[in-house]
């Protein structure tokens, strides 16, 4: 049961949104600009690069987890879901 | 009724120990050794003190001489020197040969009494094929990995608190152990733990450990009371960090792990982020309460009306999704889907619901068939047929009981009911002879706590047969328990 409620908490503060550090009002232009900066700095070995932030804590942020949220958002349809998620979570009621 | 019905209706006849005529013998010396350990103190004592004196004591200093001093000195000193001196300095031999020479301690328990301070000074914990179950076990194994803190720990200490009349939890145990416990969660300022532990305790050292996790925790406690506490109890170097800690600044109550701070101020109040807060602190073995769950799910019942769905639909459209209502119907069954998760390991009763519609019938569905699962998840390791350490089966039994108990708490004794005569009660109880037939007195206390409680399950749902059977087999676990 805990190993599933991990999974659940993973899903959560891997949102694409918190990844690449964006807002949910991102348009898809500056969604791919982002990726594209992060996985140059994640390459360059930048420290900030590998830390990204969420209302949860900071988590590790890897070059597969980049690609894996920009090609999330790709998709209207997942991008829908993980917005709704991302601007529930940070903004207040 | 077959023949495997009836062979695990009740237990045969108490196997017998393993090892036990060399207990038997070891216990032997242990008493001569004594005798001879102590008459000879005690005839020095008095030969000493009665040339020293020449017959100018009074009677009463005769009486504290002769008679009070010497009988502290055998019987709380030994004990004393083990848990105030050895353990806390790390002298594992002059706490073993104290606990040894200590006739607060049975002979049975000095092994458990050796794992116990090991665990508690950082050791591994050893193989358990060659450990017994009993209480000390139990502590120790409370301590290992989260220190007393955590849902095992609170299981093991729910566990301790209600063992069934003549199960044995030592009396040192409830002193000596149960602090060890309580200052572990104490250094990690888990006041909640240190307060649960604190139940279980006797003596002064367990009073003003209490006293400093409801101070720590923000109850009111005059800070004159904690040093009067602290000046009165023992282990006063021990407690002097956590005394002025507690004094001298107010504390926040349970920190969080590391890794999760509380979501910000502008997310705090909406429903998503206390909904991951609450998953978050779920996934860490943090205790969630069912009342919380209840409320969020109720927060969500308005986050998910008509008119935010409608909003969804509307931003599905500027991004050109279009099965909006597909989309929005996802999220809900996510949402849903997570709730259930949350309710099946929440702690505490259901609050009443004054209202009921298809949110709440849908998410009552999906709490009832994960609640299955988790007792088919539970009933799963307890096989009859292969063996486990009697510790490690004691272990899986208080998983399924808070599986059972909460759905108690959730669902209500019809359901309780149906569950026991459908997927619980055979296999528990097959399980539970057998664990008792493999093990014998090593599995005796473990035994009685389970028989006990299937009895007492029994009885809850009118299965007098089973209730009848198992009061039985519980006393005949007794008898090899005691």
């Amino acid at each position: 049961m805990t190993d599933q409620l991990e999974n659940l908490l993973r899903a959560h503060v891997a949102n694409p949104f918190f990844v690449l550090g964006l807002s949910p009002a991102a348009p898809a232009a500056e969604v791919e600009r982002q990726a594209q900066r992060l996985l140059s700095e994640l390459a360059a070995e930048l420290a900030d690069a590998r830390r990204y932030r969420t209302p949860f804590g900071e988590y590790e942020r890897t070059p597969e987890l980049v690609r894996s949220a920009v090609a999330e958002l790709r998709d209207p349809a997942r991008r829908l879901r993980h917005e709704w998620w991302a601007r529930g979570t940070t903004e207040p009621a | 009724m077959t023949a495997d019905s009836l062979s695990r209706v009740r237990v045969a006849a108490p196997p017998a120990g393993r090892g036990g005529a060399g207990v038997g013998v070891q216990a032997v010396i242990r008493a001569a050794v004594w005798t001879v350990v102590w008459a000879t103190i005690l005839r020095n004592i008095g030969a000493s003190v009665g040339v020293w004196a020449a017959g100018s004591l009074s009677a009463a200093v005769t009486i504290l001489i002769g008679v009070a001093v010497p009988l502290w000195l055998f019987v709380f000193f030994p004990s004393w020197l083990a848990w105030r001196v050895a353990q806390p300095l790390g002298m594992p031999v002059v706490a073993a040969a104290a606990s040894w020479m200590s006739p607060l301690v049975r002979m049975r328990d000095l092994h458990s009494i050796s794992v116990f301070m090991a665990v508690a000074a950082g050791r591994p914990f050893p193989p358990r094929d060659e450990l017994p179950a009993d209480a000390w076990i139990a502590l120790a194994a409370a301590l290992q990995g989260d220190g007393g803190a955590g849902v095992r720990a609170a299981r093991i200490a729910d566990a301790l608190a209600h063992l069934p009349a003549g199960a044995r939890f030592p009396r040192l145990a409830r002193s000596h152990g149960v602090e060890v416990v309580m200052l572990a969660a104490l250094r990690r300022r888990d006041w909640a733990a240190a307060a649960r532990w604190s139940d279980l305790g006797r003596g002064r050292l367990v009073g003003l450990l209490a006293l400093i996790a409801r101070a720590g925790a923000g109850s009111d406690v005059s800070a004159r009371s904690l040093w009067l506490r602290w000046a009165l109890a023992p282990a006063r170097r021990a407690t002097l960090p956590l005394v002025r800690a507690v004094v001298s600044r107010p504390m926040a109550p349970v920190a969080p792990a590391p890794a999760l701070p509380a979501p910000t101020d502008a997310a705090s109040s909406s429903v998503h982020a206390r909904h991951v807060t609450l998953i978050a602190a779920a996934a860490r073995d943090q205790p969630v309460s069912t009342g919380d769950v209840a409320a969020l799910a109720s927060a969500w019942r308005r986050a998910l009306d008509e008119a935010a769905m409608a909003r969804l639909h509307a931003r599905a459209l500027e991004l050109d999704v279009r099965n909006g209502a597909e989309q929005a119907r996802a999220l809900r069954e996510r949402v849903l889907g997570e709730l259930a998760a949350l309710l099946s390991v929440s702690h505490g009763e259901a609050p009443a619901t004054a209202r009921s519609d298809d949110f709440d019938a849908e998410l009552a569905s999906r709490v009832r068939q994960r609640q299955l699962d988790d007792v088919r998840d539970a009933l799963r390791p307890l096989d009859p047929d292969a063996a486990s350490h009697p510790l490690e089966a004691w272990e899986r039994w208080l998983a399924l009981r808070a599986v059972l108990e909460r759905i108690d708490q959730h669902a209500g004794r019809a359901a309780s009911a149906a569950l026991w005569y459908g997927n619980v009660r055979d296999p528990l109880w097959r399980w539970s002879c057998a664990l008792f037939h493999q093990h014998g007195a090593a599995a005796g206390w473990v035994a009685v706590a389970v028989f006990d409680w299937v009895a007492n399950r029994a009885e809850y749902v009118g299965d007098m047969v089973a209730m009848l059977a198992n009061r039985e087999n519980a006393r005949a676990a007794l008898a090899v328990a005691r």
